[in-house]
């Protein structure tokens, strides 16, 4: 479980949010909504632990709980091919998923020896989904999953967010569309 | 009868706590990352080219400035340091402003221990530089007109070797601490301005045991035997300091 408490963050001047207190539980999947600059991405950032809050406290559990996270503002290596990258996210994390079935469940077994900047971007899309759950992780932190995603890959991430929440583990998931809010979300967070 | 899988789990996966802990753990973590800046570098080859070029184009500008002139050899050491330091300036930080550009340290930062990281970059850096050195080096006396008859080729490597360590070991942590730098413009100006100062130390060894080796005859036994003490010694103090304060330079955001 992740919890925050009182937890506040800014840009300058500028807050984007404060005062929030909550928790990401096993077997239920958050959805963060709220306009664009409302602090979806940097809230999700705050639960990874790639930024710190200005106020409160975010509270992880110590390793070997483990976290997959996927944003747009996170790129995989374009100079690797789709199978180099999963296998050098496998090689830094110590174990994981194996790269074929990766490639095969996200449709990108056809580009595995493709290097990534030759990706179309709802390939790379697929690819930072492929590597965020690759490890299986205790939690998963999406932003905005469905980005540039067609249906296949639509239902790919839905696949994801149902089995994690099946598995009794933690998933966060930030977006702006209200249809995949109220088919992910077993709890809301609205920082409007 | 095979058992089906957990719901969230797929299938051929290895248990991440299973696979390895501690040392071992951290020793692949650190060969990953090295392997994977050495592909990088070896597809892009942004880093080793201008790198590379940069030295040729030094070594022709100064080829021709100087003509046939005569050189003391304490000169030469400094002109060779000199190269060596501004080639090295255009190549020792890409691994760590790369991340940053292309939106990839975030990974590193979610998925592997911080030292992990500084050692696979540290050690690539290494090999640069071992390369920059293996290429510039020789071509320096092969271009400039240098005395060669006296000169002690073992001092003259073992000093290159360490001042080239002190190079990039410097460089690898001024790059992790200005790659984090939000006006991307400025990164290169910080990186040189930060760790100009830090490579001061380092610089006056290698210059003084280079001369050493060049001109043994003109210099007492200990000038090269200092130097490399103090080499040793710098080499030991950054690695130690970039391992300590690393996790601190590399999370803090």
């Amino acid at each position: 479980m992740i919890e925050w408490r009182d937890v506040g963050k800014q840009f300058g001047r500028r807050r984007l949010f404060s005062g929030i207190s909550g928790a990401l539980e096993p077997g239920r999947s958050l959805v963060v909504t709220g306009p664009n600059g409302s602090g979806k991405s940097t809230f999700l950032r705050l639960l990874a632990g790639l930024a710190r809050p200005d106020a409160g406290v975010v509270l992880r559990p110590d390793p070997p709980f483990s976290i997959g996270y996927a944003s747009p503002d996170l790129a995989t290596y374009g100079e690797l091919t789709g199978r180099e990258n999963l296998e050098f996210f496998r090689n830094i994390r110590g174990g994981g998923v194996d790269s074929a079935s990766l490639l095969d469940r996200f449709g990108l077994s056809k580009a595995a020896n493709r290097a990534v900047a030759h990706y179309s971007s709802g390939m790379r899309q697929r690819l930072k989904l492929a590597v965020a759950i690759a490890h299986e992780p205790d939690a998963l932190l999406l932003d905005e999953p469905t980005l540039a995603l067609d249906a296949d890959g639509i239902a790919l991430v839905d696949a994801i967010v149902a089995d994690f929440v099946e598995a009794g583990k933690c998933i966060a998931i930030a977006t702006n569309d209200a249809s995949e809010a109220a088919r992910w979300g077993t709890a809301k967070l609205d920082l409007r | 009868m095979p058992q089906k899988p957990p719901a969230g789990a797929l299938p051929n996966s290895t248990s991440v706590k299973a696979a390895g802990t501690g040392a071992l753990k951290w020793f692949r973590c650190a060969a990953a990352i090295l392997a994977k800046e050495a592909r990088v570098e070896w597809r892009s080859r942004l880093a080793v080219g201008s790198t590379l070029l940069f030295s040729l184009c030094a070594l022709t500008a100064m080829a021709y400035t100087i003509g046939q002139t005569k050189l003391q050899p304490s000169v030469e050491a400094a002109l060779l340091w000199v190269v060596l330091l501004f080639a090295a300036m255009s190549g020792l930080s890409r691994p760590f402003v790369r991340e940053e550009e292309m939106a990839t340290a975030d990974n590193l930062r979610l998925y592997a221990p911080s030292s992990a990281v500084l050692a696979g970059k540290l050690l690539f850096n290494l090999a640069f530089m071992g390369l920059i050195e293996l290429v510039t080096v020789p071509l320096f006396f092969v271009i400039m007109p240098a005395d060669l008859s006296s000169t002690n080729y073992g001092l003259l490597v073992t000093i290159s070797l360490l001042g080239g360590a002190g190079l990039a070991a410097t460089s690898t942590f001024v790059a992790a601490l200005i790659s984090q730098a939000s006006a991307a413009g400025a990164r290169g100006a910080l990186f040189f301005v930060v760790s100009f100062p830090a490579l001061v130390p380092v610089l006056m060894a290698a210059v003084h045991g280079t001369y050493a080796a060049l001109a043994p005859a003109a210099t007492p036994p200990e000038f090269g035997q200092n130097s490399i003490v103090t080499l040793i010694s710098y080499d030991i103090v950054v690695t130690a300091a970039a391992y300590l304060l690393f996790d601190w330079v590399w999370r803090e955001s």
